[in-house]
């Protein structure tokens, strides 16, 4: 008996251990969210099913079904909730039938495959960690579609990628800050010195130098995306160099930054990055980079729905797109603005939609 | 270069470096594999910001943290000493559970992910030596650091007095030297290495609550980003010195200042100012002395 109940203990263990490995997609998270998006979905369908009006004959035939699969949790009140407001009101509105599932490293392609062997017609793929995955699974299912949100993949024929135009919102954001900035002298705090970060900090320089010729502009990088303390060390840095506006594009390290401002008090400012950041403190954020992940998902969803959906190719979302949602200024009311600034805003945001201005995507530096 | 700021940032960054590498000084002279620094200062951290913002109190933070702080090395006593388990696999295997642990407590607490920012979270008062401070140059020192960054640097003097010219001490240092003779001497190695375990315990979670509610006041998931690893690194080019682990820890926190500073001036690519941290415990590798002439 001494030697069995080891052994007995063990397989309970490796029992336990399959069972939890098993397959991902119908045991994993089935948010309250989802089940009131079904509901709402099953109740719509009567009222949806005249709407889409052209009579396409690429249109999906039955029940549309639409997977959300994400690999950051919902609940993050940023791009993960975001995406998802835009997944269910293309859901709500074409009556979608739909899951989300929060997937884990290692599950990523398990679930794709499920997903799509149980006949969701598109698989919205939040973020770059799900790309390779997207790249495998989707040619093994050409009829369902797919579309990554924040990847970038080409020549798949049913996978739409996209790619945010973080310079456009960022030049509206180098406007704003050259612009109220009293030393004449302002910062940014990013998170890595790669490309898609880099994007940011060429049109924020692009846009302050076309305001004020005369603005110093000085970029730091952090160097990691998780250490708040180094975001708050390089800002003080800034502040305590009479720079006096920090463009924040460094997500957790960024919240550093905020507490920099606070600390230093009035005149300090912060810009904010993919998000309204300005009730992190009310005064001091001259205004936040948007970055519409909801409208992304919403027209990949609303493509799907209409039959109008085009793989094969990354979709740039420019804030023609986008309906010109890329930057927004502080929304508690309690930042005093300077004469002109916000003309000399919407004027720019005017010319990028036009196509008179084309912010910068390259710092002079990588040229 | 603004040497203040640089002197001050120095400080900030060696602190919780410093508490935990003291802390791992008197486990290592004790014998004891204590490597969940990185561990106890990130339960620091997350229990000093929820009760700090529960009964509105940076004190009750502090506390908190410690207790907690605590509460994980008795476990790490009980598995090791008790249950007779090998301390560096629990090490790693502590690491990797608290880290998981802070982010479930973290949503289940506070359904927050990410990080969990609330202006209702206290933060430590900062102090100013008065006449310390205006002192030119290396006046900054004194200037708006909160108690525990200098408690820190006094740890160092304690440590060094307790190791090294107390009875206690004594026993540390041969529990961890010749843990045989000790025992037929009469010291009790397992209330030492206790003792040395409460210790680090005590100062870990008071590391992690100047991280999170002493220069910040905010939770964010890992934010130690490997202190506790530096702190050990440090310990391990200190050769069981006291002076060696402040040194070490000080060259590790101006090469971090140094390297913001740097990156400011605009004249080195970022890439290679963000290496100057990791540089500098190269250099720590190169100038040590090779194993077979260490004592």
């Amino acid at each position: 008996m001494k030697r069995a109940l080891p052994m007995i203990l063990a397989t309970m263990m490796a029992a336990a251990l399959c069972a939890g490995c098993g397959n991902s997609s119908q045991g994993t998270t089935q948010t309250q969210a989802t089940a009131a998006a079904a509901e709402n979905a099953a109740e719509k369908t009567d009222n949806t099913e005249s709407a889409p009006a052209e009579a396409d004959a690429a249109k999906p035939e039955g029940n549309l079904k639409a997977a959300f699969i994400t690999p950051q949790a919902l609940g993050d009140g940023s791009v993960t909730d975001l995406s998802y407001s835009g997944f269910t009101k293309a859901a709500e509105e074409y009556g979608m039938e739909t899951q989300v599932v929060e997937v884990q490293v290692g599950e990523y392609e398990e679930t794709l495959r499920s997903m799509a062997q149980e006949g969701y017609g598109l698989l919205v793929c939040l973020q770059p960690e799900l790309v390779d995955a997207v790249c495998t699974v989707a040619p093994e299912y050409p009829d369902t579609l797919f579309f990554s949100m924040n990847g970038e993949i080409n020549d798949i024929p049913n996978v739409l990628g996209s790619a945010n135009k973080e310079q456009e919102g960022s030049y509206l954001a180098g406007v704003t800050a050259a612009l109220m900035s009293e030393t004449g002298k302002i910062g940014a705090v990013i998170g890595q010195d790669m490309a898609q970060n880099n994007r940011y900090a060429a049109g924020y320089e692009d846009g302050a130098k076309a305001a004020r010729p005369d603005i110093e502009v000085s970029i730091l990088y952090a160097g990691t995306f998780e250490d708040p303390a180094k975001g708050k060390e390089l800002a003080l840095t800034l502040y305590n160099s009479g720079y006096d506006v920090v463009y924040q594009v460094a997500a957790k390290t960024g919240l550093g930054v905020f507490e920099a401002a606070k600390e230093q008090g009035e005149g300090h400012y912060v810009v904010g990055c993919d998000v309204d950041q300005s009730p992190l403190l009310p005064g001091q954020v001259v205004g936040s980079q948007i970055t519409p992940y909801d409208t992304w998902v919403y027209a990949a969803m609303k493509d799907y729905g209409e039959g109008t959906f085009t793989g094969g190719r990354t979709e740039a979302f420019s804030m023609n797109r986008t309906d010109g949602a890329g930057f927004d200024f502080d929304s508690t009311g309690k930042v005093n603005y300077k004469d002109g600034v916000k003309e000399a805003v919407e004027d720019s945001k005017k010319k990028i939609m036009s196509g008179e201005i084309v912010p910068e995507s390259v710092r002079e530096k990588d040229k | 270069m603004n040497v203040s700021l640089l002197i001050s940032a120095a400080m900030r960054y060696s602190a919780p470096v410093l508490l935990a590498a003291v802390g791992a000084l008197f486990c290592d002279c004790a014998g004891v594999t204590f490597i969940i620094l990185e561990a106890q200062m990130l339960l620091g951290c997350f229990f000093a910001v929820i009760a700090g913002y529960y009964f509105q109190s940076w004190a009750a933070g502090v506390l908190c943290a410690i207790l907690a702080s605590i509460l994980l090395g008795w476990f790490f006593i009980w598995i090791t000493m008790k249950m007779k388990a090998i301390e560096l696999v629990v090490g790693f295997a502590i690491n990797f559970l608290i880290d998981g642990l802070t982010i479930y407590l973290l949503r289940m607490v506070f359904h927050q992910t990410g990080s969990f920012v609330s202006p209702e979270i206290p933060a430590i008062p900062k102090i100013t030596v008065p006449v310390l401070s205006h002192i030119p140059l290396i006046g900054s020192i004194f200037y708006q650091q909160t108690w525990i960054v200098y408690a820190a640097f006094l740890s160092v003097l304690v440590a060094a007095i307790l190791i090294y010219h107390t009875p206690f001490g004594l026993h540390i240092l041969s529990s961890g030297a010749n843990p045989e003779a000790a025992k037929a001497v009469g010291i009790d190695i397992g209330k030492t290495r206790i003792k040395c375990i409460m210790i680090a315990s005590v100062l870990c979670g008071l590391a992690g609550s100047q991280l999170s509610i002493g220069f910040l006041s905010m939770f964010s998931e890992g934010m130690t980003v490997g202190k506790g690893f530096i702190a050990l690194g440090a310990l391990m080019f200190s050769n069981r010195k006291p002076t060696l682990v402040l040194f070490i820890t000080l060259l590790f926190g101006f090469a971090e200042a140094i390297g913001n500073q740097v990156q400011l001036s605009g004249t080195i690519a970022s890439e290679l100012v963000l290496m100057i941290p990791y540089l500098a415990v190269l250099a720590c590798v190169f100038a040590r002395k090779p194993v077979a002439e260490q004592i």
